[in-house]
């Protein structure tokens, strides 16, 4: 299924934000370095994924030129749409292993909240004081793409004249772990540039992509990046067939260049499937298959690599 | 920019006050509140053990209780509706707050050998799930925005209708009862230890429920050319966030404003022409304050003459399915022309701000009422509904 793009939606800010680590001290540092990028401390006892969204809005904020003190635009005008497969899971888990092993009274209050799939897209509401739509989709496969369609769809209705869009996860060892044990990891290893079984998947780091967005025909926009020009999918028979978004540079379109892609297999911007692009059913990857549906016939470098790409655009 | 007025062809419900919508109607309107010690776990360590379970044979059909829920919901709406479209053609959105919290649980308590639980902790595995045992297409979407999912289900579906996703489409919200989301608002001193009794002075907190419902919805121009039967209208859709607290909402109502006034805006219908307010009305006492601050902002002069609900006094609050069973609740009161009372509201804490219903049903004249869904995240969310006879093509 390709959504239909009826209107154009320019992306003017983002950000990928991937925390490498080799151990816990290595994450508690780059925890640290957020909350001391944001000055603001608290943000250590959110869940990762909600500390990983602000960092990564913060700086596609910056990226797109929008001054920490501009409000500019109305809150109501404002929204924040986030995908994600797992939500505040580490969060939950927390809250669920304490409750399980240790009883009510070992549990702490404040974790259950924080760790609703919501808790994200709040946190970005509140910090920013975006009072237009809130929507979590917390979905698979499918939460990227999913997420991406309805920032452009507020955008597109006028329900929003800016839309935060957050996609990433930050897995939990518990699940993690659990993952890596299943029947759906890859038996080939996950540093192999294909994956020969058709179900099966490749977990990478933590990963969280921020974007801006603003319909392409808003006047403030001198020299929109990006534009979100489709999406494929999201195709559900099997779990490594996925969805695929595509941008565009705007600037290069006489090249009809792909510059980006999220594909949505599941979690985000190439964290679940990050070796291989899922298949569709033609035997095409799921980027190549959104991109001959588009009409681009062109080589998938960028597009294969949406990281490299997006902090591209950042720089 | 309003989306095409869709129709409701189809619903179907479970809740503590039964199996189907027949129940949950007949049920509402004798004042049943079938609340009772939690079933689902032990909850005696809580400070609180009331809860709002769904005491009918659910069949087992699906990997967990909140599966089984939204198929029986789901194939209720669909008998409503009868099925007159491919089933690639059918979309289906999901709302749902703890799905894959029993999972969790479980495999916290039992370190299974089985690896695989984890998919069960994946709400998009829900909607597989039910799309593969409803004969359902490949759009898929599940949605989590708290307690606000079920209302923001129906309106992405419509959405979808709107831009040509697909011609049916399935807007389903479930929830079972989970020790974690218990166990969650029990710390936060969330919950009454009596029956819920929402917009009344000696109101203490929520009671909570489980259960799912479903809508079939379809854009009116298709329903009407194929003759179908229409409950009613979904004519337009708002929603917004107070952008202030994690759990509270704004006690103004600000962002609740926002919502009913957007949606308003986009049925382009007047404050006047409501109705009835099928109210989120939990219980506790800020949302019931705020909500109630919101409803007076946004109808103005209209809200004192505005009549009032909660359904949560006798389904209790069930979370991704809240919106769902309380916009079927706002349909049938279209189409019945009656709206029950809130039941155990004796004195209310609001009177001469809006028009509660307490004691006994009312009737109704007006052709428009509206559906409140609020949420943790500050989530707002607003439904229009129409009385199907209301609206030319």
């Amino acid at each position: 299924m390709l959504t239909k793009m009826e209107h154009r939606v320019a992306v003017i800010g983002a950000h990928t934000f991937v925390p490498v680590s080799d151990g816990d001290s290595a994450v508690w540092q780059q925890t640290q370095k957020i909350a001391e990028s944001l000055g603001q401390a608290s943000l250590r006892r959110l869940d990762p994924l909600s500390q990983y969204a602000i960092y990564a809005v913060h700086q596609a904020r910056l990226a797109a030129g929008i001054a920490a003190e501009e409000h500019s635009m109305k809150g109501a005008q404002c929204g924040v749409c986030v995908g994600t497969a797992l939500g505040a899971q580490n969060t939950r888990i927390r809250y669920a292993r304490r409750l399980a092993l240790h009883g009510l009274s070992a549990t702490n209050p404040i974790d259950f909240p924080d760790s609703i799939d919501g808790a994200p897209a709040a946190h970005i509401a509140i910090r920013w004081g975006l009072q237009g739509p809130s929507l979590t989709f917390a979905d698979g496969k499918g939460s990227a793409t999913n997420a991406l369609i309805a920032a452009c769809r507020q955008l597109a209705t006028g329900r929003a004249e800016r839309m935060y869009v957050v996609m990433g996860d930050a897995f939990d060892p518990f699940i993690r772990n659990a993952m890596a044990q299943s029947s759906l990891a890859p038996q080939i290893g996950i540093t192999s540039t294909s994956i020969d079984d058709s179900n099966a998947f490749a977990l990478s780091n933590d990963v969280v992509l921020a974007l801006i967005l603003q319909p392409l025909d808003d006047t403030s926009i001198d020299e929109p990046p990006v534009e979100v020009v489709g999406f494929l999918g999201p195709n559900r028979d099997k779990l490594d067939w996925g969805a695929a978004s595509l941008f565009r540079d705007v600037t290069t379109q006489n090249k009809r260049r792909a510059y980006g892609d999220l594909s949505g297999a599941a979690l985000i911007a190439g964290a679940w499937h990050g070796v291989a692009a899922p298949m569709c059913k033609n035997g095409l990857s799921c980027q190549d298959n959104a991109l001959n549906v588009r009409g681009y016939r062109c080589g998938l470098d960028d597009a294969r690599f949406p990281n490299l790409a997006f902090q591209r655009l950042a720089r | 920019m309003a989306f095409q007025p869709i129709a409701v062809t189809g619903i179907g419900a479970v809740t503590a006050l039964g199996g189907n919508v027949n129940s949950l109607w007949s049920g509402l309107l004798a004042g049943q509140r079938p609340f009772g010690p939690v079933r689902a776990f032990d909850a005696q360590s809580c400070r609180v053990d009331l809860a709002a379970e769904v005491s009918v044979a659910v069949p087992n059909e699906g990997t967990c209780r909140t599966a089984d829920l939204a198929i029986m919901s789901g194939r209720e709406a669909l008998a409503d509706s009868q099925r007159t479209v491919a089933a690639d053609r059918i979309g289906l959105v999901v709302a749902s707050t703890g799905m894959g919290d029993a999972a969790l649980e479980r495999a916290l308590r039992e370190q299974p050998r089985d690896h695989d639980w984890w998919r069960q902790c994946l709400k998009g595995t829900l909607a597989d799930e039910l799309a593969t045992i409803l004969e359902l297409g490949e759009i898929r979407q599940v949605i989590n925005t708290a307690c606000s999912s079920g209302a923001i289900a129906i309106a992405l579906a419509c959405e979808g209708l709107d831009a040509g996703d697909y011609d049916m489409a399935l807007a389903i919200g479930c929830d079972e009862l989970t020790k974690i989301t218990y166990s969650g608002f029990n710390s936060l001193r969330a919950l009454d230890p009596e029956p819920c009794k929402p917009f009344d002075i000696a109101r203490r907190g929520m009671t909570i429920g489980e259960g799912s419902g479903c809508l079939v919805l379809e854009r009116l121009a298709d329903a009407r050319r194929k003759a179908k039967r229409i409950h009613a209208l979904v004519v337009g859709a708002g929603w917004s966030c107070d952008a202030s607290h994690l759990t509270a909402p704004d006690p103004g109502g600000k962002g609740a404003a926002i919502a009913i006034t957007k949606a308003l805006a986009h049925a382009n219908v007047l404050a006047g022409d409501v109705g009835f307010v099928n109210a989120h009305g939990t219980g506790t006492q800020l949302n019931d304050s705020a909500e109630i601050s919101a409803i007076v902002k946004a109808l103005g002069k209209h809200a004192s003459s505005c009549k009032v609900h909660s359904v949560k006094a006798s389904t209790g609050h069930c979370m991704g399915a809240a919106g769902t069973i309380e916009a079927i609740v706002a349909i049938l009161s279209l189409q019945q022309g009656v709206l029950p009372a809130t039941a155990g509201l004796r004195n209310c804490e609001f009177e001469g701000c809006v028009d509660c219903v307490k004691l006994d049903p009312r009737r109704l004249d007006k052709a428009f009422g509206i559906s409140n869904s609020f949420g943790f995240g500050g989530n707002d969310a607003t439904l229009v509904f129409a009385r199907s006879d209301s609206w030319a093509c």
